[in-house]
């Protein structure tokens, strides 16, 4: 079944200032591409489609790659062969998709991923069966119909809950990353896990016209034990339905520091930081009631099994999954906690 | 917004089309270039049945916009027979590994850029490799084995030189 891409016009910048001033005169009405392993998908369902795409593939600039600093265009292949960066990216990069499309896509690609819903990647015939959805085209969410709004319910045409489906992201921001963004106004770097904002329709703070050029990571994030778990359907080609990125540093059997980020569970990744002075600092998602209740002392205590369960119990009742990815929410809550435990374990015990 | 020119180089062959910018590699390679052997499945990433070689990477080609691949290679299924059977079609067939065919040219394609860099790969190392791809008919075991065969076959040291088909 071919599906057609709308019309759209070309633009291949070789230079990160050529596609800066490219993106300043088109405005509104231009995407950005890379891989095109997210875009095009969306671009054939025909969901929030533009009249010009701005091609990100010739810029040398964006493909270079250190240890602590890597390219937005680098594409998953190179990370998860690439030695020298923390072995959780790695991990999170060989998850995503499948070999195929990871020949494509591309760090910044996953990092700026749509956000996905039963009800907003569809194809469009299914889309206007059922009358839009408030993310593409339409006014009203089907996956939570009602809100309240000043002690009235009503119609919820303000909040969309689509999931942030990315690998990358959870994982990056356990690792304490940053990005760097470059545009009109020159170049500005944000912590990774500020960035997300937490509505499904504008997912983070993108200025317009702003690439992202380069994500860094601190250097502690070099000597800490890392690593990714994942949950889908299939063990391929899915979008994670729930994954646990988590940074450990152990001093002897203490915990010094531990970050855990949780993945494709809200419309933002989410991060949990168990040293105290950052607890209230860490994302809030609007829609995570209460985000650091009753969060168990880790730090400064030896990982025993005990705590681990307190822990996992921990990300486990702060996880809202929606019902609007595969696989049935409550289902995804426990696996929150099964799979944190399961690799706390891991990485304490190798 | 009009059509421009791609010039690229598809099997070996210098080729200079005109395409729309929103046209992918894989209309472009069945449409204007009547290579049909590369199948679009779903359109959308998930099946790998239009894989195709750039540059020596085995890509989606529904997923690369055509004129992105101003001045690539381009390879696709029908580079693999000039002279005769690649050893992968003739493993595919010999085990069963093709039934209604439609995934195979991908599946094909992915492999020979697996043996291209791993000459002997594991049965889990093939099983990783062609996770891309889906085939709806033979339940893949015969398609690993396919692969492992062909495998075997390509490490031969007095593999036959090939030699044109006979019409």
């Amino acid at each position: 079944m071919t599906m057609l891409l709308p019309k759209f016009e070309l633009h291949q910048p070789t230079t990160l200032a050529d596609a800066v001033a490219l993106a300043k005169k088109l405005g509104d009405d231009a995407d950005f591409i890379s891989g095109g392993t997210d875009l095009l998908p969306n671009y054939k369902c025909g969901l929030n489609t533009r009249g010009h795409v701005i091609s990100l593939q010739h810029i040398a600039e964006l493909k270079q790659a250190t240890a602590t600093t890597i390219g937005a265009g680098v594409t998953l292949t190179e990370l998860e062969h690439n030695t020298e960066i923390p072995a959780g990216v790695r991990e999170a990069a060989a998850h995503i998709a499948s070999p195929l499309l990871r020949e494509s896509g591309t760090l910044g690609g996953n990092l700026m991923l749509d956000n996905r819903c039963h009800f907003f990647n569809q194809s469009y015939f299914w889309r206007n069966s059922l009358g839009y959805c408030l993310k593409a085209d339409g006014d009203r969410c089907h996956v939570v119909p009602r809100i309240n709004v000043n002690g009235k319910s009503e119609l919820n045409n303000k909040v969309c809950v689509a999931t942030h489906s990315s690998d990358l992201a959870p994982m990056l921001i356990a690792l304490g990353a940053e990005a760097t963004f470059v545009g009109p106004a020159g170049e500005r770097t944000v912590k990774l896990n500020d960035f997300y904002w937490g509505d499904g329709i504008q997912r983070f703070d993108r200025k317009p016209g702003e690439i992202l050029a380069k994500v860094s990571l601190p250097k502690w994030a070099l000597g800490v034990r890392s690593g990714w778990k994942k949950l889908a359907p299939r063990q391929s080609i899915d979008f994670s339905v729930v994954g646990v990125g988590i940074a450990l540093e152990l001093d002897g059997k203490k915990a010094k520091r531990l970050r855990i980020g949780l993945g494709a569970v809200d419309t933002t990744p989410v991060l949990f930081d168990f040293a105290k002075e950052d607890v209230r600092k860490a994302a809030d998602s609007y829609l995570m009631v209460h985000p650091y209740e009753g969060m168990p002392e880790v730090i400064g205590k030896p990982l025993t099994d005990e705590l681990i369960d307190s822990v996992a119990t921990h990300v486990q009742t702060q996880a809202q999954p929606k019902l609007n990815v595969p696989m049935a929410p409550d289902y995804r809550k426990k696996m929150c906690g099964v799979l944190t435990k399961r690799l706390l374990k891991e990485l304490r015990d190798n | 917004m009009a059509k421009q020119l791609l010039k690229l180089k598809v099997n070996g062959r210098d080729v200079v089309v005109a395409v729309e910018p929103y046209h992918t590699l894989a209309q472009v390679l069945r449409n204007e270039l009547n290579l049909t052997g590369t199948k679009v499945g779903c359109d959308m990433g998930t099946c790998g049945c239009c894989t195709v070689h750039i540059d020596g990477k085995a890509k989606l080609s529904c997923l690369t916009l055509a004129l992105e691949c101003q001045g690539t290679s381009v390879h696709t299924i029908e580079s693999l027979n000039e002279y005769q059977m690649h050893p992968l079609q003739k493993a595919f067939a010999e085990c069963g590994g093709s039934q209604c065919g439609y995934c195979t040219p991908g599946f094909i394609m992915k492999s020979a850029e697996l043996l291209a860099k791993n000459p002997d790969p594991t049965r889990e190392e093939i099983k990783a490799a062609l996770s891309g791809n889906l085939c709806r008919c033979t339940g893949f075991m015969k398609i690993y084995d396919a692969v492992e065969q062909a495998a075997s076959e390509l490490r031969k040291k007095d593999a036959p030189q090939p030699t044109p088909i006979k019409v």
